[in-house]
């Protein structure tokens, strides 16, 4: 399963990449939203990882896209913020991300995170 | 009860005994044998509501069945079992008290009447002795019953009476035992108070006769009696003051103690003890004791004041001369110690620029030689400083003051270091000097480093001194116990035995010429003795005149534990590895030997060059070739140089690594050994402790086809952890200025200086530093002062940040670190400045979570987060490191345009990444900044800006450390 990570902060990317590639999982890069979205209309994408505040595309926005746009599968999408008011994972939620995960998060969490993201998605493909 | 009389009246011939039975006044019924009725008398009729013709003839129970609603009815049971105990035993049977229900006829209102019969069943027999009849005859108890009842309760109340009256004879005998006692206390008090009155007079006898005044006064202060002791304290008689205000005995300015007294006493105070001043007639003031207690009457009603005055003028004056006595002496001894203390400072100050500006010179590239010499002219500095430091310790001694300061030491080291230091000495009157250690002596110890050092010095000088030719050599051996054994052997002019116990007196060296022939005071071994009882060992000598002697110490010198002597020990080479060494003198000779073998090394030794030359061709021809020579440079004959051309001249040993051991005088050019052939080279006397390492670089030198002749330039020190601290220095005297703020320039703290304690408290106060560095002897206000206004000044901030402050001072004196810390300093590093110490004290410092802005980067928190993986640490440090640069160039360009939304959004990014990274402080400054620009508020950030620049810098000045310490971890994990 290929997990998409996306930040615009080139530590960060770096980090999150490698914690997950760590965990064993299959990761790529993508540096902001647009760069996101356009990957995962090719439909290898079934997991997201991405930050909120981006140039061209934010995490919001992206969330948005994908959940309009028609796609060959469910995509899960957590959203990593160091906004991480009530009404900021609301309206997170609201428009499509699974997940929150505060900034600075904990490698430990990520990780689990998303290996339940992975879990959610295989029981949805069963 | 009684039944009526029957209206038939009785026939006048013979009694008609049916009437007879009907009419009797109780409740009979006849039975027959069958138990059907037979006869009935007119009470039992009216007694069960019946009537005659509804009964005769017909059986008992069909008659009077039990009541069916009384389920637990047992009278008709009970009646049965009576008959048939009387039909079969034919004898009367009483019954117990039964409970019927008499069943009223309907004529009567019907339902059930509670009865309680007492029945008694008798048989009539026949003339064959059967029961013809049988004779039921009832006794109706109800109304006893009840009226039993109403008994009861009638004696419940008798009793009741009865009780009462009882205690009402309690209480009247109580009455009468208390009017007894009352009387029996009456007649007591009369005795009391006969016997008062005998002890009045008593009392009234003591009170006139006692030396001290005793007065009484009453409630308002008027005095009613007034004793020969009074008269002759205050000089006026009964007369002259009884009905007086007691204010004639109390000077104006103790006038308002009367008031207090009086509450007090009024208040239940039992006694007032005080001491106070009195007028006395003649207006002398007098120093008096007072001890006043309330006088109160029968009822306990306050009455006055009894008071009994001393004179203690005596006391006062002896009092307040001793006191002066214990001033002068005190202030005498304070001067003593200011004096000591200045004495000292006066003198540490310049050598303490002496030292300091040597240990700079030795962190700068220096040729060999001036490296030897500028660390003997440091040692000799240091050496000073101790002689002072004996100075003072003397006096200590003397005073019984002195102080044995435990501490772990690397004991080789420092032995060796004493004899380098004095190694010059030795040279210059051509004595071989030289030091060994014996197997199981423990490397670090636990013991009063400095005092050891000090002792050694003394003994090692002294053989020096009284030694004009040969050799001295230091060899310790480990003792039982924990003890270490220190022999200083001399072929020296040697001492009588008888002499030898008047050494260790004071003021008497061996004989009163010798001190004429060579100097000194005599005092050396007196103080080395006393310092070695006080550290619990012993001191002995012996020796013959002419032939050398021995002094040795042993002390008790505990091994530091095995786990943290590991690290230190280094690790032990195996026996395959051979070393030649080629001395013509033969104690440098065994020394090497030893030393060699100390290390786990193979160790041969021989006297010449030729002897030499023949056993390294011999055990290159044997296969089992020496790795190393170590040569001595000066050897009659062949010496060192020649030995060299000559090893290098020959193909089967030219492999042999070369290495030279020269005087400490020696002039020759590194490279011109090099160009020898020498791979490596000595200074004698050897240092066990640096022996091995001079083996092994040789060997690496040899190896990488260089020479390591010349050593590496200035020790590297490894960067502390902090260095990315901004340090303030308040220092007054220049030269101490340089030597910190240079030594720690060098390691990459950010320095910045001032001169006085006042600038420092404005150079805190405006902010941007880390930590200070407070010389305590400052003008203008000195450094306790300074921590003391900077502690104020950050307590009324109020936000918990406590800059750290590490003290500096040139003061011997013990009490000198408790009035740093009670001035606010966290630490203490004395002069002369030794950098090391104050590095590490620095460090500590600022590695507390306490410190004012603490690490800029979590280190161990982010190598956590990259689950350990150091080289992503490593990757991720480059990245982040461009990244925030970029960033908080964005921010302030962003400024300079004054667009708001991109401020933000660049320091969001500052944000995010430092908060991955675990750089709080950025990450803090950065979501200011913001926050403010997100609100529009420009010129808020523009004042948040500088710190969020400064921030950064300071961060990525923290950077170096930081991959130190990544690399640090990745050794660590290495070796585990």
């Amino acid at each position: 399963m290929k997990v998409l990570v996306v930040d615009d902060s080139e530590v960060t990317l770096k980090l999150i990449s490698e914690i997950l590639t760590t965990a064993g999982l299959d990761v790529e890069a993508a540096r902001d939203g647009l760069q996101a979205i356009n990957r995962i209309r090719e439909g290898e994408i079934r997991l997201v990882v991405s930050d909120w505040a981006m140039p061209n595309m934010s995490g919001l926005a992206l969330c948005r896209a994908v959940r309009t746009e028609p796609l060959p599968g469910y995509v899960y999408i957590i959203l990593l913020t160091s906004h991480a008011t009530v009404e900021d994972r609301v309206a997170g939620l609201s428009v499509g991300a699974d997940d929150f995960l505060p900034k600075p998060f904990d490698a430990a969490e990520l990780i689990a995170r998303v290996r339940a993201g992975v879990r959610v998605l295989t029981a949805v493909q069963k | 009860m009684s039944g009526s009389v029957h209206p038939q009246t009785a026939p006048a011939e013979g009694p008609d005994f049916r009437a007879l039975f009907e009419a009797a006044p109780g409740l009979y019924l006849v039975l027959t044998a069958e138990l059907r009725i037979v006869a009935v008398s007119e009470a039992y009729l009216r007694a069960t509501m019946t009537r005659r013709e509804d009964i005769l003839g017909r059986a008992l129970f069909e008659v009077f069945p039990d009541n069916p609603s009384e389920v637990g009815a047992t009278g008709t049971r009970n009646l049965r079992a009576s008959l048939s105990r009387v039909l079969s035993e034919r004898v009367p049977d009483a019954m117990a008290v039964q409970k019927y229900d008499i069943r009223r006829p309907a004529s009567e209102g019907g339902g059930f009447e509670e009865r309680f019969w007492s029945p008694l069943n008798s048989p009539v027999l026949g003339p064959d002795g059967s029961v013809r009849y049988i004779i039921h005859r009832v006794e109706d108890v109800t109304d006893f019953l009840r009226l039993k009842q109403k008994g009861a309760e009638q004696v419940r109340v008798t009793e009741e009476l009865r009780t009462r009256a009882e205690q009402v004879e309690a209480e009247v005998f109580l009455r009468a035992q208390q009017v007894q006692v009352a009387n029996d206390k009456l007649r007591e008090a009369n005795k009391a108070l006969e016997a008062a009155r005998s002890r009045d007079e008593r009392l009234a006898s003591i009170v006139a006769h006692s030396n001290d005044a005793i007065v009484s006064e009453d409630a308002i202060g008027t005095i009613c009696t007034w004793n020969a002791g009074a008269e002759r304290l205050f000089g006026y008689t009964a007369a002259e003051v009884v009905g007086k205000p007691l204010s004639v005995l109390v000077p104006p300015d103790r006038a308002q103690e009367w008031p207090e007294f009086l509450g007090r006493l009024r208040a239940g105070e039992p006694v007032i003890r005080v001491e106070t001043v009195r007028a006395a007639k003649d207006g002398r003031r007098l120093d008096v004791s007072l001890t006043l207690s309330p006088l109160r009457d029968a009822e306990g009603t306050f009455v006055g004041v009894s008071k009994i005055a001393r004179d203690i003028s005596g006391h006062k004056q002896a009092e307040a001369a001793l006191r002066e006595a214990m001033r002068a002496a005190e202030s005498a001894n304070r001067a003593k110690s200011d004096f000591l203390a200045h004495m000292s400072h006066e003198i540490r100050t310049p050598l303490n620029g002496v030292i300091g500006m040597l240990e700079l010179l030795q962190s700068t590239a220096l040729s060999d030689v001036q490296r030897r010499y500028s660390g003997l002219a440091r040692s000799s500095a240091e050496l000073l400083t101790t002689v002072i430091n004996d100075i003072l310790d003397f006096s200590k001694i003397e005073a019984g003051k002195l102080e044995i300061v435990p501490e772990e030491f690397n004991l080789h080291d420092a032995v060796d270091d004493i004899v380098a230091m004095l190694a010059p000495r030795a040279m210059q009157k051509g004595l071989e000097i030289a030091c060994s250690f014996a197997p199981g002596v423990p490397q670090w110890v636990v013991g009063d480093a400095d005092r050891v050092r000090q002792i050694l010095m003394n003994l090692l000088g002294n053989a020096i001194k009284f030694t004009s030719r040969g050799s001295v050599v230091v060899s310790l051996s480990a003792e039982e116990g924990q003890r270490v054994r220190f022999s200083v052997q001399d072929t020296g002019i040697g001492i009588a035995p008888e002499r030898i116990s008047r050494l260790f007196r004071a003021f008497s060296q061996a004989d009163a010429s010798t001190t004429r022939m060579y100097g000194g005071t005599g005092l050396g071994l007196v103080i080395s003795k006393q310092l070695v009882e006080l550290m619990g060992g012993q001191i002995g000598a012996h020796s013959e005149a002419g032939r050398g002697s021995e002094f040795w110490i042993i002390l008790p010198l505990a091994p530091v534990p095995d786990t943290r002597q590991r690290d230190r020990v280094r690790r032990v080479e195996p026996r395959t590895l051979r070393v030649l060494a080629v001395d013509d003198n033969a104690v440098q000779r065994e020394i090497l030997h030893q030393q060699i073998s100390s290390w786990g090394l193979a160790a041969t030794t021989a006297e010449n060059g030729e002897q030499a030359l023949a056993l390294l061709s011999g055990a290159a021809g044997r296969a089992e070739p020496f790795r190393v020579a170590i040569v001595d440079s000066d050897m009659p004959g062949m010496d060192g140089f020649e030995f060299a051309r000559q090893v290098k001249r020959r193909a089967d040993i030219d492999t042999t690594v070369l290495m030279i051991l020269l005087s400490v005088d020696s002039t020759i050019e590194p490279h011109r050994l090099a160009e020898m052939g020498f791979a490596g080279q000595m200074t004698k006397p050897v240092r066990q402790s640096h022996l091995f390492d001079a083996i092994m670089n040789a060997i690496a030198a040899s190896d990488r086809g260089s020479s390591a002749a010349g050593t590496p330039a200035a020790e590297s020190k490894p960067a502390p952890r902090t260095a990315w601290a901004r340090v303030l220095i308040a220092e007054d005297n220049e030269i101490n200025r340089i030597v910190v703020t240079e030594t720690l320039s060098q390691v990459g703290y950010r320095c910045a200086s001032v001169a006085d304690g006042a600038q420092a408290v404005d150079a805190v106060k405006s902010g941007g530093y880390d930590l200070v560095i407070m010389d305590c002897q400052m003008p203008v206000m000195d450094g306790f002062e300074a921590t003391r206004a900077i502690r104020k000044y950050e307590r009324g901030q109020g936000d918990g940040r406590r800059i750290p402050i590490v003290a500096l001072t040139a003061n011997a004196l013990k009490g000198d670190r408790e009035l740093c810390l009670e001035a606010g300093m966290d630490a203490y590093s004395s002069k002369p400045i030794h950098p090391a110490h104050l590095m590490e004290t620095i460090d500590a410092l600022l590695k507390k979570p306490a410190g004012a802005g603490g690490p800029p980067i979590d280190v161990g928190a982010l190598i956590d987060q990259c689950l350990r993986n150091l080289s992503l640490v490593s990757r991720l440090l480059v990245t982040f490191e461009e990244e925030v640069v970029r960033d908080v160039k964005e921010v302030t360009q962003a400024m300079e345009s004054g667009d708001a939304e991109r401020v933000a959004r660049a320091a969001h990014m500052l944000t995010g990444a430092a908060g991955v990274m675990f750089a709080k402080s950025i990450s803090r400054a950065a979501s200011e900044v913001e926050a403010l620009a997100r609100a529009g508020n420009l010129g808020a950030v523009s004042g948040r800006l500088g710190p969020l620049q400064e921030e950064v810098q300071r961060c990525v000045a923290f950077l170096p450390a930081v991959r130190a310490q990544v690399e640090e971890e990745g050794r660590k994990g290495a070796g585990r």
